[in-house]
Order: C-alpha cells, then structure tokens, then sequence
C-alpha cells in the first residue's frame, strides 16, 4: 500500500520542471502571444526527451499505460504555460501507436519532426464518396495549435461503415498542407493555447489517412479513449497551473505591504490562501489516483477521471481568480501573468467535458447505478425506512 | 503507486470482518437499536462493546504485545478501521485512550506508566477522557488556567476544564495545568494522570445541539494526586500536548470515510424516494459531494502512506480535517435541500428518522473541535505555506 511517487517518477518530474522553467519562461509565452508560432527548440527538446510518445494504451508492464508519468509532464507543463499542444501529442500518438499503418507517421511525431493535434469536437464533418474513394466536408471544432500543426487526428462519419451513425465514425489523419482546408483562429481567450476551427470542402480522404480501419465502432472507441486520457491530462494540467498561481500568489503576499504590514499576514488573507492550497492539492490527489485507476485498468477508472476533470476544472477557476484577487489591483492588469493562468485554466475546464458534464457521468454511477456503486463502496446498507 | 494489500492483509480483512459480522451488537446503527435513555446504561453498552473488542484481539492492534496490544502494523490497524467503518461498527467508549493517550504513553510515558495504564485501557477497565480546553482556553489552548502545585508528595489541581467528552463515563482524566506561572505561557504546563474518583473533581454534564450528552464541564477543586502522575516531565507538558493532538488529525482517515460514503448512499436512496434525484440540481449537487467523498478516500491514502513510510505526519495533516469536516457540513446542506420543506421534522415518523438532520447537526461540531477550521487554515497557511505570523 503506498500513494506516492517512485524516485524514478520524482525524477523525471524534476527534470520536465527544470526544462520548462528555463525554455518556456513567461517570456517565452509572451513572445508567443505576440507571435503564435511554435519554437521549433521546444519541439525539439520535448522529442529529444522522448515526452510525447509516453503513454501505450495497450501497455499492462511496470509503468501501466505510462499515464502517471504522462500527468506528471502535463502538470508541469501547466505549471509552465507551455505553449504546444502537449495533451494532443500525447493522447494522439496513444491513438497512433495503436495502428501499424501508422507507425511512420508516429515515429516522424514522436521525434518531433511532424506536429499533430487533435480535433476534440466533430460539428459536422462526414465523409462522401467520390470517384477515387472518398472527400471530406464539414466543420471540426476545438482544435489547438492547428495553424501551426502538419497533422490533425479527427473522427468523421463514413456513411455505410456501421449501423448506427456513431459506428459509422472513423479516425482519419488530416493533412493541414493539402488543398480542401480551411483554418480559422476561433479566438480563444487563452492566447497560450490557441483554438482553431476547421473548414473541409471536397479535402481528398486517402485509405492511409484511415486510422484502425473505416467504421464499426473503432473510430468511436479510439476517439472515446483519446478523450478520456486528454480529460486526464488536462486536469492534470489544471493543477500544474493554479499550483503555480497559488505559489507566485504566496510569495506576493511576503513582499507586498499594506498597513506598515505584510499583506500575508493578515488572517483574512492567509486563510484565503489556505483554501487555494486545499484545492489544488484535492485536485492533485484526484488526478494521481485517476491515473493509477487508468494504469492499471481498475473499474474506476472512468469515474474516477470524471471526479478529476470536474474537480479541477471548477477548482482550477477558483484558484486562479483568487489569485487575481490576492494581487489586488495589479493583478487586474495585462502586464501581471495571473489573467495568462486564469485564461487557460477557464479554457481547459471548459474543454474535454466541462463541470457539468462530468458531474452528470458521476451522478449516474453514484445514484442511477446506486445499488452497484453501494455494493462496491460498502459493504452493508442500512435499513432506512422512508 | 501501489494501491493493493498483500495476501496475508487481505486475509486478515476477511477476519476482521467476519469478527465484526458475528459481534456487532444486533440492530446497532438502524433506527430499530433499542438505545436506553439513561445516559450511564448507555455507558455500559459501549464499555461492554470495548471489552468484546478486546477479546476479540481488536484493542490496541498496532500496540506492543507487552502492554496488551496485538504487535501488528499501522496497515492493520487502517483495515480493522475501515472494515468497522463499512458496517458502521461502534467505536466503543473510550475512543480518547486509545486515540490519543495511549499514543501519548508509548511515546512519552515511562516504562512504569505504561504497564500500569495500557493494560486496563484496552480491557476497557479504564476509560479515559482528556482534559486541555478550558472557557478561557479553547483554539488558544496555551492559554489555560487551572493550575497544579506541588504540597508534599502529592500535586493538588484547581481550576475547570471544558467540552469534556465521555468524563462522565471515564475513570482517568488526562490533564493539561499550568505548574510555572513565571514562565512564558507555552512553557509552564504538565501533562497529568488524573482518576476521576478524585476527591474535589465535579463532572456537569452539558447537552449539544443534536440532543447527545457526549460532554460534560469537569471542576477541579483541592484535588490531589499522586506526584508520580506526570507525562513527559514538569513544565514539558506542551510539547507532550503537541505530540498528542498530532494523532488526532489524519489517522482514521479511511474508516471515517467510509462512514460518510455510508451516509452518502443514505442520502442517494432518500432523494430517490423523494423524485429529487432526477432533477438536475440534485444530480449535480449530490455528484459534487460524492466527488469529494472520493478524494477524501485519496487523501487518506495518501496520509496513510506518509504514516507508514515516515512514521509520523506534518502539518499537512490539517488539510484532511479541514476537508472532511467543511465536506461534511455540505453534505447537511444538501441533505435539507433534499428534504425540502420535510426538513424542520425529525423522529420516527419523519423521512429517513431524522438522520439528514443528525447528519446537519453533528457536521456543526467537527468544524470545532480538534483545531477550529479557522485554526487549521492558520496551520495550512503558516507551516505549509510559509506566511508571516
């Protein structure tokens, strides 16, 4: 019985901290706001360091499907801002790596030679069939860092592939660089992690381009999977960006005055701090659990990553906006970084399922399912009459 | 990550909980329990609970076998806990010997001390309560008053403690006074032995909110003890108060959480009988509070580990008692809003007997005692957070 982190873990954990800290620094993310293009150095540094290709959904060795390692990066990079679409790459390449016909597109992702993103949200995308096989049209949503990605990973209905419309959907790898496609920046307030949408008319679908086979449920399966450990990621995420916003808030209250006192030693003060502290490591604790229920395939394991994404979406909110709040007037403004996590932690609770969702997948195991969820947590029920 | 018990732990479980099974008092828990009014026969029912528990070779499971306890780890002792938690199993009595003196004793007591007191406090011969809040000495504990000095061979204590718990139950009082009134406040206190039999010691029951008489008021007025009856030395009694309320927080994280998972699926089969379950509010209300019902399951394992592996805990500890306890306020919240306008009415003819307003009630009490919630977001924000005094 132990609920922590190996020293292998706690290593690796150092040195991705130690890495962002030095190569994706506040001015870094500034410069990117200004100029949304990815450094090609981080694109380096995260493949050299072999962080993108982490997680194997098919693994069952020592480390799981490698997502407790997998969180541990994306706190950090949470913590840090990191302007790259880390929790795409990672879930992607998961999906990738699951298909042989994929393997050199995987490998030339994984070493950072390709940058991929995912397409979390389908409007209306399908496939038709044309002379030579099939076009695509439609509108994907959600998707990060398309303007500067080579290849979006995306689920479209190929009619005829399945007898219901959501077998019918199919994982296909859309090249950003062929005609037929459309980008538009969809505006997101979080500048550290761009959205886009895309527009396909006649784009020209290729059976390689198909990942795991046209239909029958694999599309939504794999699609299903992907979501959950992006959820994951992303709550991780979430935790990684109000620690930082809990700590940098802290260290303001030492140097602040006000009074002829230190702002953090007012009780008002410190116990709002106290709070925030509480959130984000309740958040903590539900993400490193949820990752070990994925790892090692405990019955949870949904359930769990549904505790964890609600929790620190609502969480991650609060935090940041109390640390707006404990800033006082210079945390209102642009030229302090408290609106940069505040910004990305409303987008990332809002993506992958926002609160409400997730509480409603938790409401019906917790009470719809009841009897199984009374049988699995206690053993004995009482008797109470109503 | 390692979340699983070995074969010989899980053995072990089933053990326990066949014990339990077979030895639960019948009825305990449900409505249906014919709890006497009397508040000493309601005594005895615990105290007789206490004693099967020892016999049993549930008393004391992480104890030395030389002082009565069982010689086994801190993992069995988080099971036998749990599994009591899961079929809502009495605590017994006397809950502060075992939680906190007796950790105390080992720790601080001297050989002597603890032969002669571990024994008897796991037989359930001697029930223990503890004696530190004063009127005038409650979150700001080194402040209190009631003072001990040394006539001869024997310490004579005057003075009043407060929201004492079971010390009309108990035979022992440990006891916190003040013995220097010359040194800085922290410093001129002793930790006492105390028999309740005493002369000069008064016990006043006090009723709670809920209607329990689980505290009482204890005077001390002349009442001499022996001098031998001091923990830890004269004048340290601050630190050995420290060491104590250290056991306090965290320890029974698991067995507690499952109780309130208990009370949670009470609450779900209440809702549903009311059609509340499946109006969206609710749902999400209920999915928020069994979301952190969870985590307080992954905070307890977390502590756990810090306990098994480092043998003590930090001051993060106050994190655990300050979220269960201000989760368990919520959780009497949404038991009213469930209830609606049915809230105001409690006993046997009322919805689910009243117990979502026990459960409202009783959640008043625990975001007080053991360290205010005021004063665990002091510790939070001082000691883990490093804010200026």
């Amino acid at each position: 019985m132990f609920f922590g982190f190996s020293d292998e873990e706690k290593m690796l954990r150092r040195s991705v901290r130690d890495m962002f800290k030095s190569r994706n620094t506040p001015e870094h993310v500034r410069a990117f706001i200004e100029n949304p293009a990815i450094p090609k150095e981080m694109q380096k540094l995260l493949a050299s360091q072999g962080l993108l290709g982490i997680i194997d959904m098919e693994g069952s060795g020592e480390d799981g499907k490698g997502l407790m390692n997998a969180i541990l990066v994306a706190q950090e990079a949470g913590r840090h801002l990191l302007t790259y679409p880390l929790v795409e790459a990672m879930a992607g390449l998961a999906a990738l790596k699951t298909c042989r016909q994929q393997t050199r597109l995987a490998e030339e992702i994984e070493a950072g030679k390709k940058v991929l993103t995912v397409a979390w949200v389908n409007v209306d995308a399908k496939a038709k069939k044309s002379e030579d096989g099939y076009v695509l049209d439609g509108t994907l949503r959600e998707v990060p860092f398309a303007n500067e990605a080579d290849v979006i990973l995306a689920n479209v209905r190929v009619g005829g592939k399945g007898f219901t419309p959501e077998e019918e959907e199919t994982l296909v790898v859309i090249d950003t660089k062929s005609p037929g496609i459309a980008i538009r920046n969809s505006n997101s307030m979080d500048e550290t992690y761009p959205l886009y949408e895309i527009s396909l008319l006649n784009y020209p679908l290729k059976a390689e381009q198909v990942v795991k086979g046209f239909g029958m449920g694999k599309g939504r399966t794999l699609m299903d999977k992907m979501k959950q450990i992006g959820a994951l990621l992303i709550s991780a995420e979430l935790v990684g960006c109000s620690e930082r916003a809990l700590y940098e808030t802290v260290e303001y209250t030492k140097q602040r005055k006000q009074f002829g006192v230190l702002i953090g030693s007012f009780q008002a003060v410190k116990h709002l701090a106290a709070d925030m502290y509480l959130k984000v490591e309740s958040g903590k604790a539900a993400v490193e659990y949820a990752a070990w229920a994925a790892d090692t395939e405990n019955e949870e394991a949904e359930l769990a990553i549904s505790i964890a994404k609600s929790y620190t979406s609502e969480a991650g909110i609060q935090v940041c906006g109390d640390a707006i709040q404990m800033h006082g007037g210079i945390g209102f403004t642009w030229e302090n970084d408290m609106h940069l996590y505040f910004k990305r932690a409303r987008r990332s609770a809002a993506v992958l399922g926002d609160v409400y969702s997730h509480r409603e997948k938790i409401a019906k195991a917790a009470i719809d399912e009841g009897i199984s969820v009374q049988d699995k947590y206690s053993k004995r029920t009482e008797s109470v009459p109503v | 990550m390692d979340l699983s018990f070995s074969k010989e732990q899980e053995e072990y479980r089933q053990h326990v909980r066949e014990w339990l099974t077979n030895n639960i008092p019948q009825g305990w828990g449900t409505p249906e329990f014919n709890w006497p009014d009397d508040e000493a026969e309601r005594g005895k029912i615990l105290r007789e609970w206490d004693r099967k528990l020892y016999e049993g070779g549930f008393a004391g499971i992480s104890w030395p076998k030389q002082y009565g306890g069982q010689g086994l780890s801190h993992v069995e002792e988080i099971i036998y806990d749990e599994e009591a938690g899961k079929l809502n199993a009495p605590s017994g009595v006397n809950v502060l010997g075992k939680l906190l003196l007796g950790p105390t004793l080992l720790l601080f007591g001297t050989e002597e001390q603890k032969q002669r007191f571990l024994p008897p406090l796991l037989r359930g011969d001697e029930v223990w309560c503890q004696g530190f809040s004063e009127p005038n000495a409650g979150s700001d504990l080194a402040a209190i008053q009631t003072r001990a000095e040394l006539e001869g061979d024997k310490w004579v204590i005057n003075g009043q403690k407060v929201w004492t718990s079971f010390a009309h139950h108990a035979d022992w009082c440990f006891v916190l006074a003040r013995t220097d009134h010359e040194l800085p406040k922290h410093k001129g206190i002793t930790f006492f032995l105390v028999p309740m039999n005493t002369e000069g010691i008064i016990v006043r029951p006090l009723v709670q909110i809920n209607g329990n008489r689980d505290f009482n008021e204890v005077f001390f007025d002349n009442a001499y003890i022996p001098k031998e009856n001091v923990v830890g030395g004269i004048n340290n009694g601050w630190k050995v108060a420290m060491g104590t309320l250290g056991f306090e927080r965290g320890t029974l994280a698991l067995g507690r959480q499952v109780r309130f998972q208990n009370e949670f699926n009470t609450l779900a089969r209440i809702s549903s009988s009311l059609k509340k379950s499946e109006e969206s509010y609710y749902r999400q209300k209920m999915a928020e509070l069994f979301a952190e019902i969870r985590i307080l399951r992954y905070h307890g394992l977390k502590t756990i580990s810090q306990l098994l592996n480092e043998g003590k805990l930090g001051p993060e500890a106050s994190l655990q008692k300050l979220f269960w306890s201000t989760m368990h306020v919520n959780m009497g919240k949404l038991g009213h809003e469930i209830l609606g306008e049915q809230g105001p009415y409690i006993g046997k003819e009322s919805i689910g007997r009243g117990i979502l307003q026990e459960i409202d009630l009783g959640s008043r009490g625990a975001t007080i005692y053991a360290g205010t919630t005021q004063i665990q977001k002091n510790i939070i924000a001082e000691r883990v957070l490093g804010m200026p005094k």
